[in-house]
């Protein structure tokens, strides 16, 4: 092979750990080890990797090659997007009508004035204004296979694409191996089952404000998709208010009394992590709207 | 309300999570053929055969856009039973002038004792059918239906049309249908006169029959609602209502006219049904998606103005053994009662009814199915499979209206039947 591909493969005492970097983010898959010897698990990381990268590709806002660019920059033109982009959008259009416009894929220009520095830096309501125009899915034509955006405005999958990624990538790997496994793609995951000791996968959740450096809690997950959703160091505090980075897209400010973090166990990774997504833009009612939907989740 | 609303966005979610990671093997494959060709062979023992090969096409020209096209071509052959009783003596049953017997010249059927009086037939089918469903909006389809079907002394020719609404959040769907169809009766030697004697064209010096064609209309209406429950199960109610009206006699069939003391049988008659039939069915059906497998029920209870009231149940477990390969076993278990004017046979010496049939299909009846698939998919649309079903019908125990003799014999034999069906279906 010529072109090295950029996956680690190491044997751990119960599992095969393969890493590798997508989508700005540390991405895991632990296989059981009687999955195959070290190249076979190498096939089956690159197949996780290549999809990650797939997807990251197709779909990154920083990118001028993809369908997110040619939507957004077709000046109010109608652009026909294939079958996996439409389901995406179609999925992105039921989460606008579920939460009331709360979860709202043309929400991301408010990015333009909005910067979660830590600092105290708040952008003034003129700007906000400015930009509010721009936002508003209901604005957006899209009839399937054709979508047409007014001139100005965006769209990403920014709010989706990680948690795809993963469910994606069990879904290939499974076609693979009989083993279960689960894949890690920064802190959103999902598990296929429990290792044949019967035990799950032993994973640890970040304390949101000490990221990296400190495990708040672990859990063991036998299967199902764990995501998580929270302002890290992503906020602004100013006269001893913390502004988190969730945004209202219906008036352009971060939602009130947001927790700092959310974690949600759902029978998928993208279900999970738009759950603790939609529970993060209810603000103080987080809690209470989990509750409510009768999920397993950890608030903090 | 709201909290109603907040409730079943997890399932909406899960929902619609599951429709954006529903494997559509790849993401371009939209646009294509699928071809399914099928052959059932069905078999009542020492009664009817068929052969039935089908090949049906189906083209879509985008995600929710298709039409599919069908054809199917019925080889039937055998002997049917002709209405007439079974009886303790040898019977010689005239031949009528319009059975569709093959070419005898006889001028009676003889029938042995204790046997089940039957006339041969052969014929053949040919269907075809168009289907094509077209997404009005992203939550309302229609799916408009054309068919024909033509056989040596039937004509037949429908339409339909079916709606169906999703609500917003893709958890109910409601469903409106309706359904027209116009046939024709063209019987093999002129349509009978109905509750006529039966005699020998020899003997026979009158007119037997009137006319060549006669035509019937169905008319069907449906409303259903599809709920998804819960995250593993979904449910149907359907409700449907019709009316068939027309010649719904069978030409062929006959009754047999007993004596009331001996139960011996006298003469045959040719039968007479009402010519319309009101027709209500209430259809509930679950289906349960387990971790690995899914579990298919349903119930449906029927009625019609000729008082047959009937029961169905079926359930059937899909074993998901590996990816590609699974089994499912599956039973049947179905109820009638009597038709108003069926009869097994009538007493010679009384009047005889306005309206009187002695087809079995109209008797008190309970039948029960036993059946096993396997099934192996290599590939998202491409599938072989293969189906055998055994069928058992059960009339009554003891038949109240026997007479005489009559009280020694099964006016109803217990009819066994297998079924075999092979299917591939590919992707193109």
């Amino acid at each position: 092979m010529s072109i090295q591909i950029p996956v680690h493969i190491e044997a751990r005492e119960n599992f095969w750990l393969c890493s590798y970097t997508a989508m700005a983010s540390p991405c895991e898959i632990l296989i059981e080890l009687d999955a195959g010897n070290k190249g076979a698990i190498r096939q089956l990381a690159i197949i996780g990797y290549q999809e990650a990268k797939r997807i990251e590709q197709k779909y990154s806002r920083y990118r001028d090659d993809n369908i997110i660019h040619s939507i957004n920059h077709a000046n109010g033109k109608r652009i026909n997007v294939d079958d996996e982009t439409a389901r995406l959008l179609d999925y992105a259009d039921q989460l606008y009508q579920l939460s009331d416009g709360l979860f709202d894929i043309t929400s991301g220009v408010l990015r333009r004035v909005w910067h979660f520095d830590g600092s105290d830096k708040l952008p003034n309501q003129q700007a906000i204004d400015a930009v509010l125009p721009l936002i508003g899915w209901p604005k957006v034509q899209w009839n399937k296979p054709a979508i047409a955006l007014p001139p100005g405005m965006e769209i990403d999958f920014g709010g989706i694409g990680k948690e795809y990624a993963v469910d994606r990538t069990v879904q290939l790997l499974r076609a693979k191996t009989t083993k279960n496994f689960l894949v890690n793609y920064g802190g959103d995951l999902y598990a296929t089952g429990p290792q044949s000791s019967g035990k799950g996968w032993i994973i640890g959740m970040d304390d949101p404000a000490h990221t990296g450096k400190q495990a708040l809690a672990t859990m063991e997950l036998q299967n199902g998709g764990v995501a998580t959703s929270g302002d890290a160091r992503r906020f602004l505090l100013r006269d001893g208010i913390r502004y988190s980075h969730i945004l209202d897209p219906r008036n352009g400010w971060p939602v009130a009394g947001a927790p700092h973090g959310i974690t949600v166990l759902a029978s998928t990774c993208t279900e999970a992590g738009m759950l603790a997504t939609l529970a993060m833009l209810q603000g103080a009612g987080a809690k209470e709207f989990l509750q409510e939907q009768d999920v397993k989740f950890w608030c903090y | 309300m709201q909290l109603n609303k907040k409730k079943s966005i997890r399932l909406a979610l899960a929902a619609a999570s599951c429709t954006l990671l529903a494997e559509h093997a790849n993401a371009t494959e939209a646009n294509g053929w699928i071809i399914n060709f099928g052959t059932l062979f069905y078999r009542e023992d020492n009664r009817v055969n068929i052969m039935e090969p089908m090949v049906t096409a189906k083209h879509k020209y985008n995600e929710e856009d298709s039409f599919t096209l069908r054809y199917i071509r019925d080889t039937m052959s055998g002997a049917s039973p002709t209405g007439a009783s079974i009886s303790t003596k040898q019977q010689l049953i005239p031949v009528q002038s319009n059975t569709s017997s093959s070419g005898s010249t006889n001028k009676y059927n003889p029938v042995d004792p204790y046997t089940l009086p039957l006339s041969k037939f052969l014929d053949e089918r040919i269907a075809v059918g168009i289907n094509w469903n077209k997404s009005l909006s992203r939550t309302f389809h229609s799916i408009l239906g054309a068919n024909y079907s033509t056989e040596h002394d039937y004509r037949s020719t429908s339409g339909s049309a079916t709606f169906l609404k999703d609500t917003a959040d893709k958890l109910t769907t409601f469903t409106l249908g309706v359904s027209y169809s116009n046939d024709s009766v063209i019987p093999i030697g002129g349509v009978p006169i109905p509750l006529r004697l039966l005699q020998p064209p020899s003997i026979d010096n009158g007119e037997a029959t009137q006319g060549t064609r006669k035509n019937k209309q169905v008319l069907n209406g449906l409303v259903g609602v599809t709920q998804v429950i819960s995250r593993r199960v979904l449910m149907q109610l359907n409700f449907s209502a019709g009316k068939t009206s027309g010649y719904l006699t069978d030409p062929y069939k006959i009754i047999s006219q007993v004596d009331s003391i001996t139960g011996i049988t006298q003469d045959y008659i040719t039968e007479k049904r009402q010519d319309h039939r009101y027709r209500a069915a209430v259809y509930w059906k679950t289906v349960v998606h387990l971790p690995e497998d899914v579990i298919h029920f349903s119930y449906r209870y029927y009625r019609d103005s000729w008082a047959v009231k009937s029961h169905t149940l079926k359930a059937d477990y899909q074993f998901n053994i590996t990816n590609h390969l699974y089994i499912i076993p599956s039973a049947r278990l179905y109820t009638q009662t009597r038709a108003k004017f069926f009869h097994y046979s009538l007493l010679k010496n009384e009047p005889i009814p306005a309206y009187a049939s002695a087809d079995l299909r109209l008797a008190p009846m309970i039948s029960a199915t036993a059946g096993l698939k396997i099934g192996y998919n290599f590939g998202s649309n491409s599938e072989i499979s293969a189906r055998i079903q055994h069928m058992r019908q059960y009339g009554e125990k003891h038949q109240a209206e026997a007479v005489g003799l009559q009280k020694q014999l099964d006016l109803f034999p217990t009819l066994q039947v297998w079924m075999f069906n092979i299917e591939l279906t590919m992707d193109i």
